[in-house]
């Protein structure tokens, strides 16, 4: 008797509290009510529920996510954010999809973005456009995520800097595929992260980098586009890389490249294509990286490859219509390129196996000259010119005499 | 006659020709248009970019302190040949201060381009920057010798 009156008085006061509300699976919130707030709607939806966005705009302080969750937004559901990020999730398993978040202000001092995932797995966001965020979406110290089929469109000028589209710091097992990015720093930049894959997007128009490695192994990138970026993709200190299927394209600038590989090892880079850029492929201290069955076309260097950089194979690429093939900075050479199609190749297949019978060096003495004097080039398509590299083609003096294909391919391979 | 009137033409000529080599100094950074000489990085952060100049007008720009210090100790120009070296005030982006004026605050606080993570300051702001984002205060003397020290 004396127990039942307090646990009486105690149920009372649980009906009371807001908190005693029955959990539900799902809430709706719409700006004619009842739930006006992604942040009321999280305090009584159930962890694993769904939370639908009616059309509208919301303007909220900063929306913590801290229970599992799926934010839905119907077409129109836009979210305005101003000097703070709209979204921070600290929580497992939240998948945000259909949503508008627009408007994050720069900071100088903190990599403010409109979706921030801080220390947490399994996170989605999905079908989802951002506009004028300084960051866009930014995964802070966390794995199993997937970022799909999202437009993030920055505002990034020659004057204004902004953050980076789709951020990656110190996480792992992430997937980004789909998405399109402009407008950004990088359009993706990944620091610390492993395991990552960056498959089939679209990153355009962005300040410095379509897409950039720092630090970060076994990660892989197919069937991308990297088109009109300051320079196309740059993957710095980082290993057991896949880089497939790509295409680098229109990277123009005094020092601008479709690809810029820096400290790289034991990766392979295989079936892209490389249009129109200043330099196709540059390579500084890689090694041991197998280039296979890519295409170099129209690019101002196709390849430019740095004197330590070594034991890098190159195989059945086609080289057409670059003004250089290759060229390097110093006349010891330790990268082999065996099989390759050369358009500039002169040679001759008197026994018809599909192999010319001399050797093809890429390197011409030109670019030796340009490589150490750079105002030299205005010199290219003069007679002189033509005459030194013929010269040094039939006996090596200043090229790399060991850089040469011994079985340049007479067609293109199919 | 003719000769004399030609004075003034040649004074002028003289004076545009004065001007046009006027003392070597930095020059501003268009963002996305350069890479940085040392670590080859588009330079697009202008809270962390940095140059060094020499005596014969020659600009290297960079995209990080660390990046400019580096350079700097590694002899591709000789010291006696540096006429100065600039870093960006990080409240200010866009406005050079000299290296040797500059506090520098090395901290987690943010993520610089190269991951030196130092930012720099008019030397009377380098106390109020260390209380807001923490950190170690160094002068340009100490991220020479920082540079130069085996990492």
């Amino acid at each position: 008797m004396t127990l039942r009156a307090p646990a009486r008085l105690l149920g009372g006061l649980l009906l009371a509290a807001p908190a005693a509300l029955p959990a539900q699976a799902l809430v709706v919130v719409d700006p004619a009510g009842p739930v006006r707030t992604v942040t009321e709607a999280l305090a009584r939806v159930a962890p694993g529920g769904r939370i639908n966005v009616r059309a509208g705009n919301y303007s909220e302080p900063v929306i913590r996510v801290a229970v599992p969750v799926t934010i839905v937004g119907d077409s129109g559901a836009v979210f305005v954010g101003g000097d703070h990020e709209i979204f921070v999730v600290t929580a497992d398993d939240v998948t945000f999809r259909g949503l508008t978040l627009r408007h994050v202000e720069p900071s100088y001092v903190e990599d403010r973005a409109a979706i921030l995932f801080d220390s947490v797995a399994n996170c989605v966001v999905e079908d989802s456009r951002l506009e004028g965020t300084f960051f866009g979406i930014y995964l802070s110290r966390s794995r199993g995520c997937r970022i799909s089929r999202n437009v993030v469109q920055g505002t990034s000028t020659a004057e204004m800097s902004a953050g980076n589209a789709i951020h990656l710091f110190h996480s792992r097992d992430v997937t980004v595929d789909g998405n399109r990015v402009t407008g950004h720093r990088d359009g993706i930049y990944l620091e610390f992260a492993e395991d990552a894959r960056v498959i089939g997007n679209l990153s355009t128009g962005n300040l410095r980098y379509g897409l950039h490695f720092m630090f970060s192994h076994r990660c892989e990138y197919r069937d991308n586009r990297f088109v009109n970026n300051g320079a196309g993709v740059a993957v710095m200190y980082t290993r057991s890389m896949l880089m497939q299927g790509n295409t680098f394209a229109d990277n123009w600038g005094a020092a601008s490249y479709g690809l810029l590989l820096k400290e790289i090892r034991d990766s392979r880079i295989l079936g892209n294509s490389f249009r129109e850029n200043t330099v196709g492929m540059y390579l500084e201290g890689s090694a041991r990286n197998e280039v296979t069955g890519n295409t170099f076309e129209a690019n101002g260097w196709a390849v430019r490859v740095l004197a330590d950089a070594e034991g890098n194979r190159f195989a059945r690429n086609v080289f057409l219509r670059n003004s250089f093939d290759v060229s390097t900075n110093s006349r010891s050479n330790v990268s082999t390129f065996r099989g390759n199609y050369w358009d500039h190749y002169e040679g001759y297949d008197l026994d018809h196996d599909g192999f010319g019978d001399v050797p093809f060096h890429p390197v011409r003495l030109f670019s030796l000259l340009v490589a150490q004097h750079e105002p030299s080039l205005i010199l290219l398509r003069s007679f002189f010119v033509d005459l030194l590299d013929a010269a040094e083609r039939v006996m090596p003096v200043l090229t790399p005499e060991t850089l040469r294909d011994d079985r340049p391919l007479m067609r293109v391979p199919a | 006659m003719s000769r004399l009137a030609s004075l003034p033409a040649a004074a002028t000529l003289l004076g545009a020709a004065v001007l046009a080599c006027a003392a070597p100094g930095p020059v501003p950074i268009v963002l996305g248009e350069r890479d940085c000489d040392h670590c080859h990085m588009t330079i697009a952060d202008p809270r962390f970019a940095a140059e060094l100049v020499t005596r014969t007008g020659k600009v290297y720009l960079f995209d990080d302190a660390g990046c400019l210090a580096t350079f700097a100790v590694n002899g591709t120009v000789p010291p006696e040949q540096v006429q100065s070296a600039w870093v960006n005030d990080f409240r200010h982006p866009g406005t050079l201060i000299p290296a040797q004026d500059a506090a520098f605050l090395r901290t987690d606080a943010v993520r610089s381009p190269m991951a030196s993570n130092l930012v720099a300051v008019p030397r009377s702001a380098g106390d109020s920057l260390r209380a807001a984002l923490g950190g170690t205060l160094l002068d340009w003397a100490q991220v020479l010798a920082d540079a130069r020290a085996p990492a």
